[in-house]
């Protein structure tokens, strides 16, 4: 980060950020908790309330959403993951080193009998424009078209 | 893995691509104005006000507007000297944010202390194993070492981290050492009539 910051830490309250910017503001989220707590705040955990979630249903058990994100240059460095306990689903969106050969960023998915991942970029910049971004392909595009995909589609 | 390839932003239904049939989640949860706040907060540099209100989604005018009373609050800088206005923000008061945040939290200053002991722990622990002093050497073990691609990972997770804590012990540091000083005003301030 090129702007002045203080003590090493160009974002301090980034996590509060993303907690209140965005998925305060989720309908289908009912709690935003620091994990492990909001002192060392080493990630964000929001947890989906499942009877909110058509298109399609799931059980009853609730998903959840994880937020684990550093501020750094050139290109952030994050992890979010969805993953629903009743249908064994995961979705990740992941700007880290794991896959250079599909850019900086990948989208990723495991349903009950397929997976696939693939390069992704994203609309902003922004850390909470970008989480905007990510919570609704989740609710409107990858939920509904993957949640249950299977390998002879 | 079965398949890699690369996906278009175009294959993406709904998404930011295409707004003309249906507003986003993101416009129906917020406003022009608070995107723009949003934004300011974790600019990584400088930027013009074309620039935020184009990352905004939202008019140049009222993004400006918004823009300059962040200045008029202190959270942002205004910078004048180049060919275009910037602004960028003054982090030091999100690191202040922060402390209060942690003061206002409910916790005792005692709990803070113990994590903060927990957090200094967890980091002699890494220099006692890895034989390192900084999340820089350990990431330069990587290239010392001959390692194989999980215990890699691993390392490369562990000097992330941290990172992370040295910057919270800073913070938790802060809100310990300052900690009368950041008390909250118990009852607010009685109109005077």
């Amino acid at each position: 980060m090129s702007v002045p910051h203080p003590g090493g830490d160009p974002n301090a309250n980034l996590y509060a950020q993303l907690k209140r910017d965005v998925l305060d503001r989720v309908p289908q989220i009912t709690t935003v908790e620091f994990v492990p707590d909001d002192i060392e705040a080493k990630q964000l955990r929001a947890v989906f309330d499942s009877a909110r979630l058509e298109d399609p249903p799931t059980g009853p058990d609730s998903p959840e959403l994880t937020v684990k994100w550093y501020r750094q240059d050139p290109h952030d460095w994050f992890r979010i993951n969805y993953t629903d306990p009743n249908t064994g689903f995961h979705a990740g969106w992941h700007q880290d080193e794991d896959h250079p050969d599909l850019g900086h960023a990948h989208f990723q998915y495991s349903a009950a009998d397929t997976e696939d991942r693939w390069g992704i970029t994203f609309a902003h910049e922004s850390p909470s424009l970008i989480l905007w971004e990510i919570v609704e392909e989740l609710l409107e595009d990858v939920r509904p078209n993957y949640q249950y995909a299977s390998d002879d589609s | 893995m079965t398949s890699t390839y690369i996906k278009t932003k175009h294959e993406w239904c709904g998404m930011t691509e295409d707004k003309s049939n249906s507003e986003g989640l993101m416009e129906r949860q917020t406003t022009g104005e608070d995107r723009v706040r949003m934004i300011a907060r974790q600019l990584s540099e400088p930027r013009t006000a074309n620039w935020i209100a184009s990352e905004a989604g939202w008019s140049h005018e009222p993004t400006k507007r918004v823009l300059e009373r962040l200045v008029d609050d202190g959270v942002l800088h205004r910078d004048d000297s180049g060919t275009h206005t910037t602004y960028y923000p003054d982090y030091r008061r999100q690191a202040m944010q922060e402390a209060m945040r942690l003061r206002d939290s409910g916790h005792t200053v005692e709990e803070l202390t113990d994590r903060l002991a927990d957090m200094k722990a967890q980091i002699r622990d890494w220099e006692d194993e890895f034989g390192v002093e900084s999340p820089n050497q350990l990431r330069g073990t990587l290239a010392e070492e001959s390692l194989d691609a999980d215990e890699e990972d691993r390392r490369r997770e562990i000097a992330r981290e941290w990172e992370h804590l040295q910057r919270r012990i800073k913070i938790v540091g802060f809100a310990i050492r300052e900690w009368d000083f950041l008390a909250p005003t118990t009852e607010p301030a009685e109109a005077s009539s």
